[in-house]
């Protein structure tokens, strides 16, 4: 049997190890999920450029009070796929609670023009039980062992120019 | 479209409205309101020039933007003494020196753009640095342009030819020969020499031997030229130059620095601290900014090729590759990083255009940011688009990089021995290299 037709059900049983599976244990776990929520409350410091702490770190289905102050000029507190939009003046506290209900890995970023590297304002909400990067690695796997069964399968039978000959 | 390439004029129209933008860049940077927000030159060139430079136009159309760059254009125009017909002086004015042997490759490019990239955080939010170096640049290139022959400029030293010539590789688009044999039996070669319908290649190519697209600035000059219409533009799939065994160091080299200088921006830059952008940007004093810029070249030219020439050694012994130096495998296999790189990139930049496009109206409304509303467009205000996807978009697009680089790899594995079996083992290292450098980008998108 060629040596290829050996290797592709081990590059296909590779991709369903790292892909399938994960995937459906993360479902199940998923649906099997439940936490016990905690209340939390954060002091966030915002300031030219940057925020203190860097990372905000919950677990998913906290119930998050952020109290915002900004140390030098006016700042905006800006959660991707959280839909937060904070504005916060020197001299003044911001509080706002919200249900860390999305799993993952959200930016942070400043939304009122705060100065000359205001593009570069930026911080991190994790919320913890986050599935996304073991699914993510289990496909970079699964992906490689595909492509290397598609690139393998289709390997041209000429020795490609260039090649030593032996 | 035959008609529209063989117009003289065609090169001069696709670079004119680049160049009023140019122009006006220059003038926002220098004269216009210094919040890099509020700026043209700013919002234009590092969120939407960058972004489809990065996204769109290198792995769909080459270099194209080379064809329309205007940064080399007053140097060319002052060379040939003619802005759109064929020269009016008998010989190109300027020395017309050859390029040092040495250099001909993209070393200078890339050690121009590192030198440039150090100051990334000021180019990429001060508009006034970005003013003054596409001023220097014009001056720069009309200088080569006067002592070294053709587009010298373009091929060796542009800051942004290393890369453009590198990730073309990638790209769907190339201008070849339709039939290689009727250019080995033409003797006029007016692709070369040029004739009454173009110029021979400014980028001093033999157009109907190019097999690889990276110093094709798609003038489309070759086109013109030959008398037989035997030069064509056409599509290809992805990253088939890729296969060539045309093996530079530099370029290799330049795979390694460009995935490193992606990594690290997306730490120092659009990471969460706030301590690793004052150390870059100065604002933690010189000794922090001086670590930066050693940790910039360190982990450019020492600890990412390190890794690889390491990765590249596993290679050669898992593979039993005897007799083929570790240095052969090294280059060669470098060139499996291309499509993660250039996917590494585009990640780079898919946030700055979903976070940041109401910019773009806003600065086509007001370029100077003093307030004005040109278009009618002022009333945009920032609004991010679906920001919640950019890091899955970001994990998509990089696992897309990585299945090609995979798929590459392991085709170019077979150029290092006639051995299939041994090429497969060979590359298995490799594989992993490149699912480590991924994992890295995966944490820092998602993780």
């Amino acid at each position: 049997m060629p040596r290829h037709r050996t290797l592709q059900p081990i590059a296909l049983l590779t991709f369903a190890a790292f892909v399938v599976t994960p995937l459906a244990v993360a479902g199940f776990a998923g649906a099997a999920h439940v936490t016990a929520h905690h209340q939390r409350t954060i002091e966030v410091s915002l300031f030219q450029y940057g925020m203190d702490p860097g990372v905000i770190d919950v677990e998913q289905g906290d119930t998050v009070t952020l109290v915002l102050n900004a140390t030098d000029v006016a700042h905006g507190f800006f959660v991707d796929g959280y839909e937060i939009d904070v504005h916060v003046v020197p001299g003044s506290k911001v509080s706002y609670t919200f249900e860390a209900d999305k799993a993952g890995h959200f930016n942070i970023r400043c939304s009122m023009n705060c100065g000359v590297f205001h593009p570069y304002m930026l911080g991190r909400l994790e919320v913890r039980e986050n599935w996304n990067f073991v699914l993510a690695a289990s496909a970079a796997v699964g992906l490689t062992a595909l492509a290397l069964a598609f690139s393998w399968r289709g390997a041209p039978d000429t020795v490609p120019e260039g090649a030593p000959k032996t | 479209m035959r008609w529209l390439v063989n117009l003289r004029a065609f090169q001069y129209l696709l670079i004119l409205p680049g160049l009023v933008v140019f122009i006006l860049v220059i003038l926002t940077g220098i004269y216009g309101n210094p919040n890099g927000a509020h700026n043209l030159s700013i919002v234009f060139v590092w969120i939407l020039w960058w972004f489809f430079l990065i996204a769109f136009l290198v792995p769909f159309g080459s270099r194209v933007w080379c064809a329309v760059c205007p940064i080399p254009a007053a140097g060319e125009w002052l060379q040939r003494g003619a802005l759109i017909g064929k020269p009016t002086v008998e010989r190109p004015r300027g020395l017309g020196l050859k390029w040092p042997r040495r250099l001909r490759n993209i070393w200078f490019s890339t050690f121009f753009f590192m030198g440039i990239a150090i100051f990334s955080i000021y180019l990429t939010t001060t508009p006034v640095v970005t003013a003054v170096l596409m001023a220097l640049l014009i001056g720069l290139a009309v200088a080569v342009h006067l002592v070294f022959e053709k587009r010298t400029f373009c091929k060796y030293v542009c800051p942004v030819g290393g890369f453009l010539s590198l990730y073309s590789m990638t790209s769907i688009l190339e201008v070849r020969a339709r039939d290689p044999t009727i250019c080995e039996a033409h003797v006029g070669k007016e692709c070369v020499k040029g004739s009454n319908c173009g110029f021979g290649c400014p980028w001093m190519n033999y157009p109907g031997g190019l097999d690889r697209n990276n110093y094709c600035g798609l003038c489309l000059e070759c086109v013109k030229a030959c008398p037989y219409d035997n030069m064509t533009v056409r599509t290809r799939p992805f990253g088939r130059d890729l296969l060539k065994p045309h093996r530079e160091t530099a370029e290799a080299f330049k795979s390694l620095i460009m995935l490193n200088l992606a990594l690290l921006y997306l730490v120092v830059l659009l990471g969460p601290n706030a301590w690793l952008k004052d150390w870059a940007s100065m604002r933690a004093g010189l000794p922090s900014y001086l670590l930066f810029v050693a940790i910039f070249f360190g982990s450019s030219l020492l600890l990412m090729p390190g890794a690889f020439f390491a990765f590249s050694w596993l290679a050669k012994r898992v593979g039993g590759l005897k007799g083929v130096p570790v240095k052969r495998v090294f280059v060669t296999y470098a060139y499996a990083l291309v499509p993660l790189g250039l996917a590494a990139w585009i990640a780079f930049s898919i946030p700055l255009m979903q976070i940041n496009w109401a910019y773009i109206p806003q600065a086509a409304a007001d370029p100077y940011g003093w307030g004005w509303d040109l278009l009618g467009l002022k009333s945009f205000s920032w609004n991010p688009f679906l920001p919640g996807l950019v890091p899955f978009v970001q994990a998509s697009v990089l696992l897309l990089g990585l299945a090609y680089s995979v798929f590459i790899g392991s085709r170019i594995a077979n150029e290092l021995t006639p051995d299939r079996a041994r090429a497969r083992r060979s590359f298995l290292p490799i594989a992993a290299y490149l699912n480590l450098v991924s994992l890295g980008f995966l944490w820092i998108f998602i993780g």
